[in-house]
């Protein structure tokens, strides 16, 4: 929790900690950390500063996680609350739909659609949240099938609320908890996807983040490996924070496992 | 001019040849595909007529009363089979084609066509042959025409011809696919018995320090992104420890044979398949310590405890077999995923896979191939789902797919 507080923090002061472009040269090549004390992460072959990529780093790839999770959390609750509010043909087309979506190797399909585009990092933004939302359907089209039946939404029927009414205000918040605690494993996987793009080159070239640093140390991974480790350790740290709230927000929502 | 379609009908040639012995193949494949449905109902047919084949009760596995077998499923009962060939049709054809269509919307997005391309490798063209070009490819087609086109070119598996290797498609791929494959199966596997040992051993100590360190350890392992765990391998195992190679799929230039030849493999396999399990054995673990912690409480098992079943076998044969049922099925869905991490670790790992073929045609704007692997993969996926299906039916027979 602290975790993610701090890379937060960082990526929010990230112009004002280490102003000017990270990709610019700084010091003497190939510190390694604790070498120089203004250099406390190193510096890589061509003297920039590690510190600095990676605070600059924590803005790029926290803002992909997040937005892509946004996107996907959008499409997934239409598709998912459509599928499970309505049933019958428009359930049936919508499933298969979103397993068809299911079947699609995600990081495959990411680049095939940022090989139409040139990266940069809107596309992969939209590209990594139109391969993440079949999970959030599929969650929210169950919630959805359990409520239709439910006392208060017979209530607002009979109070003869349109149906978009019903599925906003009277559904909607009701199954909310449960899809949030789904988007922040989604916001896990959209870091974890845009690393693993980055990585790949695939990344908007403009843009330092984790995965690119990682990727970028990666040519000299013999010698001078914390150039690799430490933007990789803090994927890890952030995912990690990530992920414990996730648990924490199920176990508080869901009785039943807080039992265990 | 001259230089560009001799080149280009070379192509098509190519294609040609191609396409007639698909088209064989298919046609091959249907019968064979035919003659085995038929003798699966066959042998189900006949299953069900003599005794049952877990405990050989016999009257197609209807025990009777006095038989003192207290418990027993058949594999497949003939209404599954029927199933089966249902959810084939139902499911399976439907995302076959929703994948060819998005395939064809996502080839309409390229920039430029096959027109483009070709005269781009040519080096020079005029408007004239462009405009010959592309009626000879058909793209002054309607959009309608084309997309039949292009649904028989793929009901053939003609996948066109790559730009980058010259070759059809399906042969570029096909020369990829086993190192994919064998990376992917190892993969699974590991994280399967990894994740599910730790599940239940997670399960067996619940909320008792064995399984506070394990959850712990679970959860860094699913928070960790595979390619960095694989390139922390590679510092240590190769680089300081020197244990086991970095790279590539087998010792280049060793000519090795026999048991050192397999031996040289399974070396290069370790780290890649490792680094491509650890996210899901995390995955595993945490699952089939949630199931075995929901199987543990309900009736039966008390009832099995009360029997005085030795806990041995309480454990393995009524507890973990329950305990797998969902695990199995989420092992389904994770394969479309475990396609995605093959193609980070292929490119860690120096692996001669579809992953690095992806990355090349991305780099060489190969379209066809990187359509091609999408869609090959796809059906990959498909086809081991229905596969996971009948593992499913058979770990709990009242399961109907």
């Amino acid at each position: 929790m602290a975790i993610l507080a701090i890379a937060i923090a960082l990526a929010m002061c990230a112009g004002l900690l280490y102003p000017g472009d990270p990709l610019d040269m700084a010091g003497p090549p190939l510190l390694w950390p604790g070498e120089d004390i203004s250099y406390p992460l190193g510096t890589d072959a061509l003297g920039r500063d590690l510190a600095a990529g990676i605070v600059h780093g924590a803005r790029v790839s926290l803002m992909v996680g997040v937005c892509a999770a946004l996107l996907g959390l959008v499409i997934g609750t239409t598709v998912g609350s459509l599928a499970g509010y309505f049933g019958g043909i428009v359930d049936n087309a919508l499933v298969r739909l979103t397993e068809l979506f299911q079947t699609i190797p995600t990081l495959l399909l990411v680049i095939v659609i940022l090989a139409i585009g040139n990266p940069s990092v809107p596309l992969i933004v939209f590209a990594i949240g139109i391969a993440s939302w079949p999970m959030i359907a599929r969650l929210t089209r169950s919630q959805f099938m359990a409520l239709r039946e439910a006392d208060f939404v017979m209530a607002a029927r009979g109070l003869g609320y349109s149906t978009p009414r019903i599925i906003l205000r009277e559904i909607l918040p009701n199954a909310l908890p449960t899809i949030i605690v789904a988007t922040s494993v989604l916001v896990a996987n959209g870091i974890l996807a845009e690393a693993g793009l980055s990585f790949l080159n695939l990344g908007d070239p403009n843009q330092v983040s984790w995965g690119s640093l990682i990727g970028n140390g990666r040519a000299m991974l013999r010698t001078e490996w914390y150039l690799t480790a430490l933007p990789g350790l803090a994927i890890v740290l952030t995912v990690l924070s990530i992920n414990i709230i996730g648990d924490r927000l199920t176990d508080i929502l869901n009785p039943r496992s807080g039992a265990r | 001019m001259t230089s560009l379609l001799p080149r280009y009908r070379l192509q098509f040639l190519h294609a040609r040849r191609a396409l007639n012995s698909f088209i064989f193949g298919m046609i091959c494949c249907i019968g064979v595909a035919k003659l085995t449905a038929n003798a699966m109902a066959h042998a189900v047919v006949i299953c069900a007529s003599f005794d049952c084949k877990r405990c050989s009760a016999p009257n197609g596995g209807m025990h009777r009363p006095d038989s003192g077998v207290k418990e027993c499923d058949q594999l497949v009962s003939t209404q599954s089979a029927r199933k089966i060939v249902r959810r084939v049709a139902l499911q399976a054809i439907p995302t076959i084609f929703g994948i060819i269509a998005l395939n064809f919307l996502l080839l309409k997005l390229m920039p430029g066509d096959a027109a483009d391309a070709i005269a781009g490798q040519s080096g020079s063209a005029t408007a004239e042959t462009m405009e010959a070009l592309r009626r000879s490819l058909g793209l002054d087609q309607s959009t309608l025409t084309q997309l039949i086109t292009y649904l028989t070119n793929m009901a053939t598996f003609n996948l066109g011809v790559s730009s980058n290797y010259g070759a059809p498609v399906i042969n570029v791929i096909m020369e990829r696919l086993p190192n994919t494959l064998m990376l992917m199966l190892s993969a699974f596997a590991l994280a399967l018995t990894f994740g599910i040992v730790i599940g239940w051993v997670m399960a067996v100590y619940a909320n008792r320090w064995p399984d506070r360190l394990l959850t712990t350890g679970v959860l860094l392992l699913y928070s960790a992104p595979g390619f960095w765990v694989g390139l922390m391998a590679i510092v240590l195992f190769s680089a300081h420890l020197g244990w086991l190679p970095s790279g590539g799929s087998e010792t280049i230039g060793a000519s090795l044979t026999g048991f050192a030849k397999v031996r040289d493999r399974v070396l290069h396999l370790i780290l890649p398949a490792a680094a491509l399990a650890t996210f899901f054995v995390a995955i595993y673990a945490r699952l089939t310590r949630a199931s075995m912690l929901e199987v543990l409480r309900q009736d039966f098992m008390r009832a099995a405890a009360a029997k005085g079943l030795h806990p041995i076998v309480l454990q393995f044969r009524h507890a973990l077999r329950n305990a797998l049922i969902p695990v199995t099925t989420v092992a389904g869905l994770h394969l479309a995923n475990l396609l995605s991490g093959a193609i980070v670790v292929e490119t860690v790992f120096n692996w001669p896979g579809l992953g690095r073929l992806a990355m090349n045609s991305l780099i060489a704007r190969d379209f066809n191939v990187l359509l091609g692997i999408l869609f090959l993969s796809s059906i990959i996926v498909i086809v081991t789902n229905i596969v996971i299906d009948l593992i499913v039916m058979w770990l709990d027979p009242r399961v109907e797919v």
